[in-house]
């Protein structure tokens, strides 16, 4: 730690030297964000432009086995004051041995193996305003150490600090009612509700990538509680309770085909339930010598709570197709189609994206729900079919 | 003149490395070169005594047009090609022609005085002397720069690292770490290569910290955009290939072996390769490319061969042509590292995601 304090203190006092010593990266980039129909509360808009920045700071040491990053995030957006946000996703010092890894500070961490959803990435809490894919994570809190062994890999969590998850505001788009999130409300209070644990056993066996895991801690995904004030206008609190959450994820490579498996198992205060999410990617690879690379995509998604207001994916199926052009410029397609067995509501997704020059890059991604009965929570997402375009600079 | 031998040996030793290091990052031609066995080699340079091989001399361009030729020509005048050569050539290296003939005939370890049954077991034995030579060097670490050019001359670069441990009586262990473009960097490919069974691989895309096991069938595709497919690049295994000894053959003033290569995995692009290899050093100079119409796609040649550790060689320079599409790459490598100590946690999805 020490080191690090040195570093930065030279970093602040030096700045000629750090191009010898640190790493300096990152992006910045504009993005305009389009609903096509008009939203159901007149407060909100049709067209949103906003900015981003993310640079990195990097620096290694002690022969790369011990290094530094700090990557801070800040995201300007018209209209809605919640989604213009900061945010460190990452502040860590890590480590490096034969036999183990420590990470020190704040991340952003990855599980899991299916494309339709991530039931069992829980570390990071999702950070909704950046992206209504819940791709995006709020930077963690936490102490990891990571037991490398024959057996396989152990990582234990000692998390850190509870992180909200973030909504769209008055003015901003998808969202049914606004948020109170001034008033979130909790199971635990104090430093029990900030804690949270949890491990990650994961090893390779052969054809087989597989994962067991553990959380015990204030849950990620909030309960959603309705109220009417004392004016009797409606209010939606985000109710964050203790759950347990046992995990296993695993993915069989065989030739062109990539068979999956994600499964929890949660448990809390109000309701045990059971989610999981199976399917597989077929890839056809160098199409006619062009160098095209096509996969199809099929997963089914089930949760035992059934049609509820806390899930959209109870009884879906995925179906999707990835172009990768494998070219120059890295062009990639992914069109995919989620329909519910049950109420029939369909939901598609485009995600594309290119490379201009060797600096720029432009992503696309339009989503579309259609026929959604009044019977699916996914009904209050009706109106807000939308297209995201964003161009970024990369240096 | 045992020196000079075991220089010689040395030599190929590092071409040998060159190309395993080239193969498991992404030059598969450099793998195929160490291939050729040295054994060989020598008796080859015994035997040929070609006057015409003094005066030939290195020069970077003429080996393509040349090569071309020369393929064409499945009956081996090697005369008259050499001829050709010779006029083309720029520098002469006089002194190695000479060398190559004295040393083959003292060296001892080569194979020269064995009689082959025909022309597969001639082959095998070269191809088996170039993994000889070129193993032994533990683990290796270069930076890669990657210059794709399209027909009209129009170009973009990419940085790359790569790190590669060798693997006893198995396929090495690569890490190739992209450093540009800038909206991919920190992106991060592991594989654990094998000969006939299917690569181990796994992509790391850093803006999503995600780890994914991919499919390894992929042994045609376009590395990076680029003319260099993914099996061009892959660590060299004598089991991979099935061989057969062509011809002698003068390339950039340096005694050839020719040698072709038959891929025995499945999958590939190429219904065979046609291999250049150098008689002394026992490294590859040369690739030729035959796509699944059996015509001739891409040419590779490797330019610069340094030796490290007095033993393997590695080249500074390769170049992919493709014939078809009229596309090039180039790739540079610059400070190559050997026996860093490299484990097999070098190696692991762990390193992956942090590797820089």
């Amino acid at each position: 730690m020490n080191k690090i304090i040195i570093n930065l203190f030279v970093l602040v006092l030096f700045p000629v030297q750090i191009t010898y010593a640190w790493e300096f990266s990152g992006y910045v980039g504009v993005e305009n964000l389009t609903f096509t129909q008009n939203p159901i509360d007149n407060r909100q808009h049709n067209n949103y432009v906003s900015g981003v920045i993310e640079p990195e700071i990097y620096h290694e040491w002690d022969d790369g086995n011990q290094s530094f990053a700090f990557v801070p995030y800040f995201r300007y957006s018209q209209h809605d004051s919640r989604r213009t946000h900061f945010d460190i996703r990452e502040l860590t010092w890590m480590k490096v041995a034969e036999t183990w890894e420590l990470r020190v500070g704040i991340r952003k961490l990855f599980w899991g193996v299916t494309e339709s959803q991530h039931l069992i990435n829980i570390i990071n809490q999702t950070d909704l305003v950046e992206n209504t894919d819940t791709e995006d994570k709020l930077g963690q809190p936490m102490i990891n150490l990571a037991l490398i062994n024959d057996w396989g890999t152990l990582d234990l969590f000692l998390l850190t600090g509870f992180r909200e998850r973030t909504f769209p505001g008055v003015e901003g788009r998808l969202r049914a009612l606004p948020i109170d999130i001034d008033n979130a409300r909790f199971e635990k209070r104090g430093i029990e509700r900030h804690m949270a644990y949890a491990f990650r056993w994961s090893q390779i066996i052969g054809d087989l990538d597989l994962g067991f895991s553990h959380f015990y801690g204030t849950n990620r995904d909030p309960l959603f509680q309705v109220e009417s004030d004392k004016f009797g206008n409606l209010r939606v609190i985000p109710y964050y309770e203790m759950i347990n959450q046992t995990g296993l994820d695993l993915q069989l490579t065989k030739g062109g085909w990539l068979w999956k498996l994600e499964a929890i198992f949660r448990s809390s205060k109000t309701d045990n339930y059971f989610a999981s999410t199976a399917g597989f990617e077929y890839t056809f690879f160098d199409v006619y010598e062009t160098g095209l690379d096509i996969g199809i995509l099929g997963e089914y998604l089930y949760d035992s709570r059934g049609q509820n207001f806390q899930t959209l994916f109870e009884d879906d199926f995925l179906v999707a197709v990835r172009f990768a052009l494998n070219d120059v410029q890295s062009t990639e397609l992914l069109a995919g189609i989620i329909f519910d067995r049950t109420s029939s509501a369909k939901f598609y997704n485009i995600e594309a994206s290119r490379r201009f020059g060797d600096s720029f890059k432009l992503d696309l991604e339009a989503r579309f729900f259609s026929g959604i009965p009044k019977t699916d929570p996914a009904y209050l997402l009706r109106d807000d079919d939308h297209v995201r375009l964003e161009l970024s600079y990369h240096f | 003149m045992s020196k000079l031998n075991s220089i010689t040996i040395f030599i190929l030793m590092l071409l040998i490395n060159n190309l395993s290091w080239a193969g498991e990052d992404e030059n598969q031609g450099g793998f195929f070169q160490s291939i050729f066995g040295s054994d060989t080699q020598q008796q080859e340079d015994v035997i040929e005594p070609n006057p015409v091989t003094n005066d030939s001399s290195k020069s970077d361009k003429t080996p393509l047009s040349v090569s071309n030729e020369l393929q064409k020509n499945t009956n081996p005048d090697n005369t008259d090609e050499n001829s050709v050569i010779t006029e083309k050539t720029i520098h002469s290296p006089e002194k190695q022609l000479p060398k190559q003939v004295i040393d083959s005939g003292q060296t001892k370890s080569e194979p020269a005085e064995i009689n082959y049954k025909d022309s597969k077991e001639k082959a095998l034995a070269i191809i088996m002397e170039v993994d000889r030579r070129d193993t032994g060097w533990l683990d290796s670490q270069a930076k890669l720069k990657m210059i794709l050019r399209n027909r009209q001359g129009n170009e973009h670069t990419r940085h790359l690292k790569m790190k590669i441990m060798e693997v006893q009586d198995d396929g090495d262990k690569s890490l190739s770490i992209f450093n540009s473009p800038k909206d991919i960097k920190g992106t991060a490919f592991l594989s654990f290569t094998h000969a006939l069974d299917p690569d181990e691989q796994w992509l790391y895309l850093p803006a999503v910290k995600r780890v994914k096991r991919i499919s390894s069938r992929n042994k045609s595709g376009p590395y990076l955009g680029s003319e260099f497919a993914f099996e061009d690049l892959s660590s060299f295994e004598v089991k991979k290939y099935k061989y057969n000894y062509l011809r002698d053959e003068v390339v950039a003033g340096i005694d050839c072996f020719v040698i072709e290569a038959t891929p025995q995995y499945k999958h590939s692009g190429y219904t065979r390769t046609t291999l250049w290899i150098d008689k002394k050093r026992y490294i590859v100079l040369k690739i030729d490319y035959y796509d699944r119409k059996n015509s001739l796609l891409k040419t590779q040649t490797f330019h610069g061969y340094n030796q490290y550790l007095m033993q393997y060689w590695r080249p500074d320079e390769m170049r992919m042509v493709n014939h078809n599409n009229g596309k090039s790459t180039t790739l540079l490598w610059e400070n190559y590292q050997f026996r860093k100590g490299l484990t097999k946690r070098a190696f692991d999805r762990n390193a992956l995601k942090r590797a820089r």
